[in-house]
């Protein structure tokens, strides 16, 4: 059956502006639905036609772009099937005899079980809401699986139950795969990224050659590799198994340049609740606490009726980068999370103001599970819905965020509110519109409304020497209201339209007036977006907080995030910097950010160049809607400023990144004549040289890989023999070289140096071919080749040289 | 440890409470390298170059030789200059306000480093008209205020307190 294709179809990806697809013509979209079909499009793929594969297409990254072809994994259009289906043919099929019985008697296996833990097995367009509604559902019930396995062999039921993410990141939309494979994190500072869950990939690579990855086989193999080769040996091209920490170290986030992810294996833990607390306070308050991983922010127990306190898992200062309190500080709002026993997580709100139970779980109905996943859609149970592949559950990804009082509104994206409900915008416009209006009349403002929060207690002419100019300003706010009622706009038009009617007068004292109200809406909205709450929940249910109904909101956005150590002063300086940037370009430029700086604290990875590469790691991410002016030149700037040898942030590799060889290797390692054998680029890139034949088979290469240093730059030396050497009264010598297992572009030369020190240089010759020279004086002849290969101005080289007995 | 900078920067010795002698070294710029006194006001207007270093050094012996200090540098950023790092040198570890000198480094890149803006105005408001919020009152879409989109039926009586407050006068009972 042919692989579904389109030629010549716009491909875009989600958050880019609709209407405008990122690539407006890709020459070639291709739809596989099994690992046959990734391996007969890798195979066959033509000379210059290169791969990339693409998931949900929620990155915001240049990284998702392809060349040419792109290989869909889970079609945003839902034309086409997924690659979504859980698998049971290797776990747990193919496991090994000794890692089951280590299972069965929960004996600690160092990176496999450390606690107890289920593993899963799934094709790589799987996407995240789908797999923890799976994994809530469990797989008990499905004879093919490891815990009906576990039951039938050794009796133990231990597995029957429900499963969960150890971490997410902050929504579910992505496949689990692409979240993984660009380094996506959660807030959890106390356990490292969801790269790090992966205990095993499938990766076709180009030329249609398939490795099967793991760690390196101690005492304990995970998989028996004969019977992995059983089940895939015998197709068209040859299958591989890689038993090796560093290589698997370099799978885990691999940006699509090693292939196209078949499937992958992840470790998981017993299903459990979250509790979720937001308190809000200043950036200006907090930072100096940053550092310290003792400090407040960090330790706050959790106090419990019965049993000792439960220990803090989770921090996320989320920051207004509008100011407040006359520019003096930014509110910033704290969420911190707590670990809870599933059955310490209230029940969900009963109908009618809630969901019943869902029907595959009718006695457990713990809170958010009925909200965020919901009834099994597919049955039986072991039917799924051609579609996706996978049983469809009737809330997974199709809802707002979970909220105790259902109001939806406890994202920190400042204006998610403004996308959910129509009425918000206006509501808070209307708010600020009657509180200047008060002003004008009494001069005094009312404590706790948005003018008040935008000002600061002083003496002085202050804001009422801006009175006339916010008079005349209140005209534009009513237009802009009837406008925001009657025109249809999206929320980030419209805010666009706001900001240049109060920040785009030439008047200085009416552009600061207008600042004064612009930066009373923002504080306005902020507040009703984060307004103090503490709750518990499912896991799922509080890590993904997105909101699946918006349809204006999440497009046209900008957004990156820089990586820092914790106790990096870079950090503070690096977000201190941004909000400045902000203050200026409203005063300046009257432009001005819709959006928020959200600092997330996490783990270290394991991943060879993962961002998350300290003990205690920052991910600031920087966000905006792209229709507003000033949220592009915000994201750009933080983008720059991380860029900086001075500040050397890392930036995610699934957002705004584009960072050169050169930046890469700053910051990963791996520059020209460094030797160190353990920097995180040098081990990725040798993991590429083995599954790619050291970059000949560049079929996975993109323009974002070749600008970020992602590619083969270490030519090596093949083979150089002599074919036929001087005999007699022949002084011919014949040589042979083969070195086509180097990147195009490596440029090949040979030096012939006499016994008498002349050199004969034979330059521009290709990967592999033959040569002959009359060694026609007596003594060594040296015969050198040399390999040379230059990527981004970064040329290396290698070489290799044979003597010659001359006559 | 030297201290590495990448791009051009200005530098100041701003602190320095005499315990030895200090000076400054820079190596590896574009044309600056060399040896500046670490008297307090000592400033370098620009030291550029792709990678240069920066060593604060004493002398136990009068001058004769001289001994790097043990530095640390903090990056910050101020209203004035925006990004900066301050080295501090001291011959042991300490504090930084304990140091025995610090040199300020402002970033010289304006794609990077802008030149802060510094607000002209004040939105402040004496503490006193601080109020407390009215009682919240239920708004439905029918009694929500009536916003006029010309707004010309609120503005004329305003429009007429302008002079007012060009006047310095306080802008009640309008």
């Amino acid at each position: 059956m042919p692989i579904p294709q389109m030629l010549f179809a716009p491909w875009t990806r989600k958050h880019d502006k609709p209407g405008f697809p990122q690539i407006p013509l890709a020459a070639s979209v291709m739809f596989p639905q099994s690992l046959q079909d990734l391996i007969e499009i890798c195979a066959n793929r033509a000379p210059g036609q290169r791969l990339h594969a693409a998931g949900s297409h929620w990155a915001l990254s240049p990284a998702a772009i392809s060349d040419h072809t792109f290989i869909e994994t889970h079609d945003p259009n839902n034309f086409f099937p997924a690659m979504g289906r859980t698998l049971y043919n290797v776990v747990p099929a193919c496991l090994s005899d000794k890692f089951l019985t280590h299972l069965d008697a929960a004996t600690s296996i160092p990176s496999l079980t450390e606690a107890p833990t289920y593993f899963w097995h799934f094709e790589s367009g799987k996407r995240i809401f789908q797999l923890y509604a799976e994994l809530d559902e469990g797989d008990a019930a499905n004879p093919n699986s490891l815990a009906a396995l576990m039951t039938s062999r050794f009796g133990n039921s231990r597995f029957n139950g429900s499963w969960a993410f150890s971490t997410l990141g902050g929504a579910g939309g992505q496949t689990v795969v692409g979240a993984l494979s660009t380094g996506t994190h959660g807030g959890d500072f106390d356990r490292p990224p969801i790269a790090d869950a992966v205990v095993a990939l499938h990766i076709v690579a180009d030329g249609g050659d398939h490795y099967w990855i793991e760690r390196s086989n101690k005492d304990v193999p995970f998989t028996d590799e004969a019977k992995l080769h059983a089940l895939f040996d015998g197709g068209p091209t040859k299958f591989h198994v890689i038993y090796n920490d560093d290589v698997l170290r370099a799978a885990r986030i691999q940006v699509g340049r090693f292939g196209a992810v078949y499937s992958a294996v992840i470790k998981v833990e017993p299903q459990y609740g979250l509790q979720s607390e937001l308190k809000n306070t200043t950036w200006e308050a907090v930072r100096g606490d940053i550092a310290n991983p003792n400090s407040p922010l960090f330790i706050q127990p959790l106090h419990v009726a019965s049993g000792p306190d439960i220990p803090q898992r989770f921090l996320q200062i989320a920051i207004n980068p509008i100011p407040m309190n006359n520019g003096n500080s930014h509110i910033a709002s704290i969420t911190r999370h707590w670990r809870l026993p599933l059955n310490s997580v209230p029940p969900s709100p009963p109908a009618p103001l809630g969901f019943p139970p869902v029907n595959w779980s009718p006695f457990a109905n713990p809170a958010g599970r009925p909200e965020r996943v919901g009834d099994r859609l597919t049955q039986p149970l072991t039917a799924v819905d051609p579609l996706i592949n996978a049983p469809r559950y009737a809330q997974a990804g199709v809802n707002i965020a979970f909220s105790p009082d259902e109001s939806g509104r406890r994202s920190f994206n400042l204006f998610d509110a403004a996308c959910a409900d129509a009425n918000f915008m206006d509501g808070v416009v209307s708010g600020i519109y009657t509180e200047i209006d008060n002003f004008l009349s009494s001069n005094s403002v009312a404590i706790g409304g948005g003018l008040a929060a935008a000002i600061a207690s002083g003496l002085g002419p202050g804001i009422i020497a801006l009175a006339p100019w916010l008079l005349l300003l209140l005209p534009f706010l009513a237009l802009f209201l009837n406008s925001l009622r009657n025109d249809g706009s999206t929320v980030g038009q419209a805010l666009n339209n706001l900001r240049q009617g109060l920040l785009s007068s030439s008047d200085p004292n009416q552009r600061a007036a207008g600042i004064l109200i612009w930066r009373a809406i923002a504080a306005k909205v902020w507040e009703s977006q984060n307004s103090e709450q503490t709750y518990a929940a499912i896991s799922y249910a509080v890590m993904d907080a997105h909101n699946y109904t918006d349809i204006s909101c999440a497009v046209n956005v900008r957004s990156t995030e820089v990586f820092f150590e914790a106790t990096d002063p870079a950090l503070i300086a690096f977000v201190d910097r941004l909000l400045q940037f902000e203050i200026t370009q409203e005063f300046q430029s009257g432009f001005s950010v819709a959006g928020y700086i959200s600092l997330r604290f996490c783990g270290q990875t394991d991943a060879a160049i993962g961002q998350e590469a300290f003990p205690r790691t920052v991910a600031v991410e920087c966000s905006g809607l792209a229709d507003e002016m000033g949220s592009t030149q915000f994201v750009d700037f933080a983008v720059a400023l991380a860029q900086d040898p001075n500040i050397k942030g890392r930036l995610h590799w699934g957002q705004q990144n584009n960072s050169t060889q050169q930046q890469i290797e700053f910051r990963f390692g791996d520059a020209p004549f460094s030797s160190n054998p353990t920097d995180g680029l040098r081990i990725w890139r040798e993991t590429l040289s083995l599954l790619t034949k050291n970059g000949a088979l560049d079929g996975f290469s993109s323009a974002f890989t070749r600008h970020a240093g992602l590619e083969i730059v270490q030519p090596i030396v093949g083979t150089l023999v002599v074919s036929a050497p001087p005999s007699g009264s022949n002084p011919n010598c014949s040589l042979q070289w083969n070195c086509t297992d180097n990147p195009p572009g490596t440029i090949v030369s040979l030096d012939i140096l006499s016994p008498s020190m002349a050199v004969t240089p034979h330059n521009g010759l290709p990967l592999a071919g033959t040569m002959t020279f009359v060694a026609n004086e007596s003594g060594p002849w040296i015969a050198t080749l040399r390999l040379s290969l230059t990527r981004n101005g970064e040329t290396r080289d290698a070489a290799t040289a044979l003597s010659i007995a001359g006559i | 440890m030297t201290v590495s900078f990448y791009g051009k920067w200005s530098l100041e010795v701003v602190a320095n409470v005499n315990e030895f002698p200090q000076r400054l070294r820079i190596t590896g710029s574009a044309a600056s390298d060399g040896v500046v006194s670490g008297a307090v006001g000592t400033i370098v207007a620009s030291i550029d170059g792709a990678a240069w270093k920066l060593s604060l050094e004493r002398s136990e012996d009068g001058g004769v030789t001289w001994i790097e200090n043990i530095e640390n540098a903090l990056p910050s950023v101020t209203p004035l200059d925006g990004w900066i790092v301050t080295v501090y040198g001291d011959d042991g570890i300490v504090l930084p306000v304990d140091a025995d000198i610090s040199v300020k480094l402002v970033y010289l890149n304006p794609v990077v480093n802008p030149p802060p803006y510094h607000p002209i105005y004040s939105f402040t408001l004496p503490p006193q008209d601080f109020r407390p919020p009215s009682p919240v009152r239920r708004e439905c879409e029918c009694c929500r205020p009536k916003i006029c989109s010309c707004g010309q039926s609120r503005l004329p009586p305003r429009l007429s307190a302008l002079t007012a407050v060009a006047a310095g006068r306080k802008l009640t009972h309008l």
